[in-house]
């Protein structure tokens, strides 16, 4: 049987470099392995990751970008930020636990009909020698176990008594201010919810009412999900609460222009950490509280010392699994997404009008609630919020299902801060880094 | 109504009866940290005697997703071919009272207008072996929609817990033949249940009633604030419907790429916004608010008016599992009160 596997390999190039590059191998009566299907493009700018994803989901069993050169871009930078998104997209599928030898780029110039063929024997070997996809898109390979990773919490972080009634009485007298001033129509805060444990989000629109106003270490969601939706829009110009985390997904929200900074007031309020299910959250315990000195006021004072994060095991844990595994943790994860979106509704960051996954025609994102549609939703949310997403916890605790999302956004975020020196959320006039690129990124995976 | 006794001891080999037989054996196991039904391989996994699973058990009867017919196309032909037959015989054991009895609704709607054969097919196969329940959390609130903890409705089978043994009611014919084929581990005495049924309703800290007035004019009640307050909260995810008991709404999808693929049903819920949107680009629940009202009005009028039975059981999962605090039981409670 080994004898007869032909790969698939899928190749998207692009039209002015590689694929005159190829069409030159063929004049040239260059022999070179069969096996790939070449896609033309305009440009590797072009050429989104969702295509590589859905080579794998209709089963290549490998695929090869490939486009001009650093500097001989036809349109200039198509190619400067196609290597920044293959960047994160080649750690994702990494993380994910596809091989990588599966995606594989390449740059390939009009005038090198040699290397096209060359590369292409290579890749060709390469995913012949890794042998057919060991499961389909969305897939465990066998029967996957759930593991449970479990970092532990450092020491000491158990921080997250906030029973401050000061800071609470601060707050509301400063929400009284605003409102009566005139300053804002309305404070968007917390409050009590139905249930022990739950806060939520209320609008307060009256300064006689600002007593709803609560502070405690249930504050767990992220408000400024409500800058964006037009429900709370049209209430007038918005005074939102907010802790050091939230502010990040403000600043997000203001370099990709979905927030005025003028439209917002910011009522910073200093955190010790916030817990879930009585325990501290994880992602609080590294919190050094930057981000609250954005803030248009800031209610009490001190900031976190911050501590160990123990999700950073976590994700050595996984890196340091076989691919297979890694596969098999995440399809595990995956098979009990619901695909009910909480985690796009909670997250400020995904303030689209339409959504990727609500586009037909094509249907990047399958809508069937299986492995494959899921995994498909997961990897696009997480290409989309490399370099976007704070960490501010919103989806893992909107998500009926505890899919482990902090460690996929977080591992993007490792990604994007150790490859391009990029931390978003912290300065309103930084051009986010999937936006831009330098000339000098690495592109040591590139043949 | 058959009555029968089962010993504490004797529940493991009941369970491992099941098992053992040729019947699909779905109770609530922890997988992922999260207490779900799935079918069950060894019975040491199943955890009953915690409180309600994180969403209902109705994917075995109304999956997720499950494919309508395949389609391939062969040149000018497009040949179709039959899905999959459901899964054989299922016992779907540890339901709560409060999901079980959400069947009234999922059968009343499939058997509506249409016959859901996807679904009556795996509904004739079920067996519901329910469990009632003993501790009732802060969120629960079934005795304010008519129901009770250790209630028999939806279920073919009730077990109830009683000084360590479990009083076990047939309320159909199916429970009358399940007690009869695991007849052996059964035995003929009969507790009484209403010492429990009293300590465990006395439990219920949310006492309702939630109702929506049958007599009042629905345009009324379409301008009611309380539709403001829970929509400009809700943040538009689904998260409350895929956790319901009685949640049925689903879309359909082809599934497929040039040489063919399939037509698939898939869960949906009313409050996304595309799921009213129109071919024209027009919604005409163009907002949060109205979508938060479709929610609780089909529950607890429209369903009830068309099928005599109220669409919300009271489990309190979309309560609990709302990421933004929206919560049907306040809602509902503020509809009843006087509006200004």
């Amino acid at each position: 049987m080994e004898a007869t596997y032909e790969p698939k390999i899928v190749a998207l190039v692009c039209n002015w470099c590689t694929y005159t590059g190829a069409d030159l191998a063929g004049t040239s009566r260059t022999q070179y392995a069969s096996n790939v299907r070449i896609i033309k493009l305009p440009c590797t700018g072009r050429i989104s990751p969702m295509f590589v994803l859905r080579a794998l989901a209709q089963g290549a069993d490998g695929v090869l970008v490939s486009g001009c050169h650093p500097g001989d871009c036809h349109y200039t930078a198509g190619n400067y930020h196609a290597r920044r998104k293959f960047t994160v997209l080649r750690e994702l599928l990494l993380f994910l636990g596809i091989e990588p030898e599966r995606v594989q780029f390449s740059w390939v110039s009009a005038a090198e009909g040699k290397k096209w063929a060359d590369v292409v024997n290579a890749v060709v070997a390469d995913v012949r020698k890794l042998g057919p996809r060991k499961a389909a898109w969305g897939e465990p390979v066998g029967t996957a176990q759930p593991v449970v990773l479990g970092g532990s919490l450092p020491d000491g972080s158990d921080r997250t008594d906030q029973s401050d009634s000061a800071q609470a009485r601060a707050l509301r007298a400063k929400a009284r201010e605003l409102l009566e001033s005139g300053a804002v129509n309305v404070v968007v805060g917390y409050q009590a919810g139905s249930l022990p444990g739950l806060m939520r989000a209320v609008f307060v629109t009256d300064p006689a009412r600002v007593d709803q106003l609560e502070w405690n270490a249930d504050c767990r969601q992220n408000l400024s999900v409500y800058l964006t939706r037009d429900a709370v829009k049209k209430l007038g110009k918005i005074g939102l609460v907010v802790k050091a985390c939230d502010v990040k997904s403000v600043v997000g929200l203001i370099q990709e222009n979905q927030v005025a900074r003028e439209d917002v007031v910011l009522i910073g309020m200093a955190c010790r950490g916030v817990q879930v299910d009585g325990a501290p959250a994880a992602r609080c315990a590294a919190c050094d509280g930057k981000g609250l000195e954005l803030a248009d006021h800031v209610i009490g004072e001190g900031a976190p010392e911050p501590m160990a994060d123990p999700r950073l095991e976590e994700i050595a844990r996984l890196d340091a699994m076989s691919p297979e595994e890694r596969w098999n943790f995440w399809q595990a994860q995956f098979a009990q997404c619901l695909r009910c979106y909480a985690c796009r509704a909670a997250c400020p960051m995904c303030a689209c009008d339409r959504c990727l996954a609500e586009k037909t025609q094509p249907a990047w994102i399958p809508g069937t609630i299986d492995g494959r549609g899921n995994l498909t939703w997961h990897a696009a949310r997480a290409l989309h919020l490399a370099g976007r997403c704070v960490d501010c916890g919103a989806c893992i605790a909107a998500c009926p299902a505890n899919i482990r999302l902090d460690l996929l956004n977080l591992k993007m975020a490792m990604v994007v801060r150790d490859r391009f020196g990029y931390v978003p959320g912290l300065d309103p006039e930084a051009t986010p880094a999937l936006a831009s690129f330098h000339e000098t990124d690495a592109q040591e995976f590139i043949r | 109504m058959v009555k029968r006794q089962l010993s504490a001891e004797a529940l493991p080999r009941l369970l491992e009866a099941i098992r053992r037989s040729d019947t699909r054996l779905v109770a609530p196991v922890v997988e992922n940290g999260l207490r779900v039904f799935r079918p069950v391989e060894h019975v040491e996994e199943i955890v009953l005697d915690e409180g309600n699973t994180a969403w209902s058990f109705k994917e075995f009867l109304f999956p997720r997703t499950e494919p309508l017919f395949h389609y391939r196309f062969d040149g000018p032909r497009t040949e179709l071919t039959e899905p999959e037959p459901p899964e054989g015989d299922t016992v779907i054991l540890g339901a709560r009272p409060c999901d079980a009895a959400g069947l009234a609704v999922l059968d009343r709607v499939y058997a509506w207008d249409y016959d859901n054969r996807y679904y009556r097919e795996r509904r004739e196969r079920a067996t519901i072996i329910a469990l009632s329940c003993a501790a009732p959390d802060p969120a629960c609130f079934c005795t304010a929609v008519g129901l009770s903890p250790t209630g028999t409705r939806g279920s073919d089978v009730l077990l109830t817990k009683i000084n360590g043994a479990y009083l076990a009611e047939a309320s159909t014919e199916k429970g009358e033949r399940f007690l009869a084929t695991y007849g052996e581990v059964f035995t003929g005495q009969e507790p009484d249940k209403t010492e429990a049924t009293r300590a465990a309703e006395a439990r219920i800290q949310r006492p309702g009633p939630v109702a929506v007035d049958p007599e009042a004019p629905v345009e009324k009640l379409f301008g009611h604030p309380a539709w403001t307050d829970a929509g400009q909260r809700c943040l538009g995810c689904g998260a409350c419907a895929f956790v319901c008991p009685t949640c049925h709404c689903f879309d359909i999808v082809d599934e497929g790429d040039a040489r063919g693929g399939s037509r698939c049903k898939n869960w949906d819920s009313c409050g996304f916004a595309l799921f009213t949107v129109h071919t024209s680009g027009h919604n005409p629940r163009a907002d949060q608010p109205s979508r938060a009202r479709q929610r609780v009005l089909h529950k607890l009028r429209y369903i009830p008016e068309r099928f005599g039975v109220v669409a919300c059981v009271g489990c309190g999962r979309c309560a609990r599992t709302c990421p933004a605090g929206v919560d049907i039981y306040e809602t509902a409670g503020a509809l009843n009160s006087p509006m200004e």
